[in-house]
């Protein structure tokens, strides 16, 4: 039994440093692989896959988060204003997944991950946002508005939020997904931050980072104190997705975005498929 | 007026930005340090997983009450770092995911006191209510006394 533990937990540091990696390389965060992998193919439970998800979260964006906020490249007024929205939702999410069957759960995480898959098929190269957009009145009080150095441009790119009140409402569903199902759901707080509030890719992406961590850090207390993050399964994977998100990160910036969209686009596509599986009653493993 | 306070602002906004930034840094790692530890004591110490952990309680885990090795509460945990016959590696690495678990509020402490040192009091008091959601949601968890 010990022999088949120390294998088990083998396993599940190397199959979350793939899902770290490839998270990192599609910018989908690594939870919302590692939960369909780990229950589909590890059989672990729903909920210790969901807690083991949601810690790993907040080790992957306490170390990305740091280096974004450094670089300047998150903005934290941004970020921490629209935190409001995120942990009150992730709060209400953690409570409903303790309520929701599971069955519920898989459904929603198929349905989560379908659109991943969408939004990834979307996005197609790094572009600036139109500035002629009218100035928004809480951008303007919020202060919702700064300066980035854009590496490949090469140049200083000044941007200011748009639709700060939609992006708030839109920022409270994510937090309800990241809650209920124990992701990081940044696909979701990117799409806010760069197609509603027009905020630059680059910066929607680093400032998305800085809000999972804080958003995941809501849930999970609700995740812990309910036994839900089992040492055993948490540790490796919180390690494993860390290690395989910065080889990831460091990885990606050779790589050929639209490559490696279209080379993950069927992995998001089939584990969609075997979640809403699964949810409907129809195992495959 | 406003450029005024945003200038003022924009220049302390930076220092409560590398703030923030480095008690990420170092809350996440020292966290998965003292985890990682745990882990390898637990595997090294004979009996430890075998007796208290089944692989079963992770695929198929008790309805009513936490797994074993599972810790929900600050006491039980602090219980298991203690010497002797109640040590329990798996607390200390309990320990480690409970310090994760710390270091996005302890970041926003930081990014509180820094926005209060700065004088900007706007994103103080957000910075504030974000902290109050933390706080409450970990103090009230999942609705068990």
């Amino acid at each position: 039994m010990s022999l088949d533990l120390s294998l088990f937990l083998l396993a599940l540091l190397g199959t979350s440093i793939a899902a770290g990696g490839v998270g990192a390389i599609l910018g989908l965060g690594g939870g919302i692989l590692l939960v369909p992998v780990l229950t589909v193919f590890f059989g672990v439970s729903l909920k210790y896959a969901m807690g083991a998800s949601i810690v790993s979260i907040i080790a992957t964006s306490s170390g990305s988060a740091a280096r974004y906020l450094r670089s300047r490249l998150s903005n934290l007024r941004i970020g921490l204003f629209l935190v409001l929205a995120t942990t009150t939702g992730a709060i209400t999410g953690a409570h409903l997944a303790g309520v929701v069957p599971a069955r519920g759960l898989e459904v929603i995480l198929g349905l989560t991950l379908a659109y991943s898959a969408f939004a990834t098929f979307r996005q197609i190269g790094v572009e600036l946002p139109p500035t002629t957009l009218a100035a928004d009145r809480w951008a303007v009080q919020l202060g919702h508005e700064g300066t980035y150095h854009d590496a490949r441009l090469r140049a200083e790119i000044p941007y200011r939020a748009h639709r700060v009140g939609w992006g708030f409402l839109a920022m409270f569903g994510a937090g309800v997904l990241s809650g209920l199902l124990g992701i990081g759901s940044g696909a979701f707080k990117v799409l806010a931050l760069d197609a509603l509030m027009r905020l630059p890719m680059k910066v929607s992406t680093a400032t998305s980072n800085f809000m999972i961590g804080i958003t995941a850090a809501a849930s999970a207390g609700v995740y812990f104190t309910r036994g839900d993050v089992h040492p055993l399964v948490a540790t490796p994977v919180a390690v494993g997705v860390l290690v395989g998100a910065n080889a990831g990160t460091r990885l990606m910036a050779r790589m050929r975005n639209q490559t490696v969209r279209k080379a993950f686009l069927p992995v998001l596509v089939y584990l969609a498929g075997s979640m809403l599986l699964r949810g409907l009653g129809i195992h495959l493993w | 007026m406003r450029r005024d306070w945003e200038t003022r602002a924009a220049e302390g906004l930076g220092r409560v930005e590398n703030g923030t930034s480095r008690v990420l840094f170092w809350g996440g790692a020292v966290s998965i340090v003292v985890a990682v530890a745990g882990l390898l004591l637990a595997l090294l110490t004979p009996g430890t997983l075998t007796r208290e952990v089944r692989l079963a309680d992770i695929q198929r885990p008790p309805a009513e009450r936490p797994a074993q090795g599972v810790f929900v509460a600050v006491r039980p945990i602090l219980r298991g770092l203690g010497a002797g016959a109640q040590f329990d590696p798996l607390a200390v690495v309990a320990l480690g995911l409970g310090l994760l678990l710390l270091t996005p509020v302890a970041g926003v402490l930081v990014a509180l006191v820094g926005f209060l040192s700065v004088g900007d009091q706007l994103y103080a008091g957000i910075a504030a209510l974000v902290l109050v959601i933390l706080v409450v949601s970990l103090v009230t968890g999942g609705g068990h006394p």
